[in-house]
């Protein structure tokens, strides 16, 4: 029977940030909706993810969030008791050009002012770290100990089922179809099955953004692009950071491309089209598998033994400057808003959620207020204006 | 066994041995794998002979022991190996054509075992081990169906030492069931209408996904947990996530979920995605030089 219910707050999407936000809500004991239009939790872009979590960025907001999600994901079984696919190894950026060493040098003294562990290693430790590297031209490369990768299969699933612990609901194949507003305030949501109250709505709806502006009177700008990524049959462990090789490739199709060994001894793989997919077309190219192979062999040759075993598509919900937007609405009162993550969602959505947490209880940001206005805290989306977003 | 010495002889050539495959081996092989040809209505003819064979072989297959067995040459196949066996002439009683048919499907009838003509003495192949034979017992006599006939008495059985696995049982039966006799029961009391013809759910807790090594408990835990999308299994347990993509498991998954009593239809079916078989990463790699992918 199709019933009217309320809620402190309602989570609208049910991935890689809306799961995270959830958790956190109810832990401080509100009563949480969340609403899936997929089957199930995590479905989304959320399982698209390589599954790497790193705090090495070269921004502070993101370094910090970033933190947060390592000390969760990394400490998680030992609490809790669930598997998450935790496999540490940190994250390695090989060099073979003095420019990318230059740039990379560059970052680290912020970084490590941030107590990023990252540093500059030799060409003899990056051949330990990923063995079997090509080591012609190596200059050596970027090491950070302390990232390491998880599953995107599994923390959704886990996180959601504690956050039910603490009370909260979650309903699978159910799509928001309208938000209730009673003057400038958030009041509810409509689905295509029933309706919910609440004066708190958390917006978390990933590569759909843009869509639920429109249907809250909101330009928000999220435009998502598709990237291609595959996985291969186990091995045994012999990689182990996650692998960033930032030159674009010879063959004029890609930027950077990235690789490594999940917990299961998968290798899985990724790179970034230098001509973005723009949209939401999740169908696999033919031309991903020869351009990414070429890569991939060319930078480490034993792995052309290796088995390929599946290939998907997933989409980087991207802000025009590459910042996520983490902020209450300025114009509409109870509406807290975790969209653009660019393709990092995975790794920023455990510290993302607690910055939900915060912006609903105490309606301000967790992080410091120096490092929060640099995740675009105070942006303005009405969709009446078309005023630059800092 | 027959194509095998042809793929020896063809390994043993590869390796340099001069070896030759006579010309009409491979023509014996193509034969031997013919699919199954007619079926003929089953004729028994009753023979008033001491004692003769009834050959119960309808369905034209490559077959032959029963024309070798028999050591007069009185079981012909007619020239091809795929025609129905015939019989004509006189019978020793060896039992040589009741021993080696695969089928089963020869067996004796002695004319002469009861002066009075009322009980017949028939000579049935058996293979279900001698501790289930009630030696001097009665036993329920079968038709080709299987179905019930009558009964009959187990009077001797002659065993083998180069056919250990099927005894020769000696059945004594009313000469008017002599010709339909094709077999016995055991379990004269057998109530066939009660035979459970499907096969019960195992106890035991054997592994679903076999190229993940998924156990079916796995995937019960999660589907009382409330799973009721296959994507979701498969990202909890690894269910239909490995080599095969669930070609093998998903039938049994589904059967799972009918087991823990949720309605099909209330399950989201999985996605498929490339490839459908897993190949090296150097199969993707083109040769330089070629301008398009």
């Amino acid at each position: 029977m199709p019933s009217a219910r309320t809620y402190d707050v309602i989570v609208v999407g049910g991935g890689s940030v809306g799961i995270p936000s959830a958790y956190y809500l109810a832990k401080q004991g509100l009563k949480v909706l969340v609403l899936e239009r997929r089957p199930a939790v995590g479905q989304g872009d959320n399982k698209a993810a390589i599954g790497g979590i790193r705090a090495t960025h070269s921004d502070a907001a993101k370094i910090l969030l970033c933190t947060r999600s390592l000390d969760v994901v990394s400490t998680w079984k030992q609490q809790h008791g669930d598997e998450i696919g935790w496999k540490p190894g940190g994250y390695c950026f090989p060099v073979y050009d003095e420019g990318l060493e230059k740039k990379l040098r560059s970052l680290l003294p912020m970084q490590h002012k941030h107590g990023l562990k990252n540093d500059w290693v030799d060409a003899a430790t990056v051949a330990e770290l990923v063995p079997g590297i090509n080591p012609e031209g190596l200059r050596g490369g970027t090491y950070s100990p302390d990232d390491g990768q998880s599953s995107p299969l599994l923390i959704p699933v886990v996180l959601m089922r504690h956050a039910a612990r603490h009370g909260a609901e979650l309903r699978v194949n159910e799509r928001v179809v309208g938000y209730l507003l009673e003057g400038q305030a958030i009041k509810g949501v409509k689905t295509d099955k029933d309706t919910y109250f609440a004066p708190h709505v958390v917006l978390a709806t990933g590569a759909d953004a843009a869509e639920h502006g429109k249907l809250l009177g909101l330009d928000i700008p999220v435009t998502p692009d598709s990237h291609e990524a595959g996985i291969t049959a186990p091995v045994e462990h012999f990689i182990r950071p996650l692998v960033v090789d930032m030159r674009p490739g010879p063959e004029g199709k890609t930027a950077n491309f990235y690789f490594g060994q999940n917990h299961e001894g998968q290798i899985i793989f990724c790179y970034t089209p230098k001509e973005l997919f723009v949209g939401q077309n999740r169908e696999s190219l033919s031309e991903f598998l020869p351009i990414l192979a070429a890569r991939m062999i060319s930078l480490v040759p034993r792995l052309k033994h290796v088995l390929v075993r599946r290939i998907w598509r997933g989409c980087y919900p991207m802000t025009p400057d590459g910042i996520p937007i983490i902020d209450n609405a300025s114009q509409i009162k109870g509406l807290t808003l975790a969209l653009g993550m660019c393709g990092q969602g995975f790794m920023l959505g455990i510290g993302v959620g607690q910055e939900v947490a915060s912006f609903v209880v105490d309606s301000k940001p967790a992080l410091p207020p120096e490092v929060a206005k640099d995740v675009r805290f105070g942006g303005d989306f009405y969709s009446g204006t078309k005023e630059a977003l800092k | 066994i027959f194509s095998g010495r042809i793929v020896g002889r063809q390994i043993a050539s590869d390796l340099g041995v001069p070896v030759t495959i006579p010309e009409d081996w491979p023509r014996m092989a193509k034969l031997l794998r013919s699919r199954p040809g007619a079926t003929a209505p089953l004729a028994i003819e009753d023979r008033s002979q001491p004692v003769f064979p009834i050959i119960r072989c309808v369905q034209e297959i490559p077959c032959n022991p029963c024309e070798a067995a028999c050591p007069e040459g009185h079981i012909t196949l007619g020239g091809s190996i795929m025609n129905l066996p015939r019989f004509a002439g006189s019978c020793l009683g060896c039992g040589e054509c009741v021993s080696v048919c695969p089928g089963l499907a020869i067996n004796l009838v002695f004319n002469d075992y009861d002066p009075s003509g009322k009980q017949s003495l028939l000579m049935l192949p058996f293979e279900l081990g001698l501790e289930k034979l009630p030696l001097g017992g009665e036993v329920a006599t079968v038709d080709m169906a299987g179905k019930r006939i009558g009964k009959g008495k187990v009077v001797a059985v002659r065993s083998r030492t180069e056919q250990d696995r099927r005894h020769l049982v000696l059945v004594e039966v009313p000469a008017t069931d002599k010709l339909r006799v094709a077999g016995f029961a055991v379990r004269s009391d057998c109530d066939e209408s009660l035979v459970d013809s499907s096969v019960p759910a195992t106890t035991a807790d054997p592994i679903v996904c076999r190229c993940e090594r998924v156990r079916k408990s796995a995937i019960v835990a999660e589907i009382r947990q409330g799973v009721r999308d296959m994507n979701q299994l498969k990202a909890m347990v690894r269910a239909t996530m490995g080599a095969c993509g669930g070609k093998t498991c998903g039938e049994l998954i589904r059967r799972i979920f009918r087991e823990e009593g949720v309605d099909l239809a209330d399950v989201s079916p999985g996605t498929i995605r490339p490839l459908v078989a897993e190949a090296p990463l150097a199969a993707f790699v083109r040769d330089e030089g070629k301008t398009d992918a």
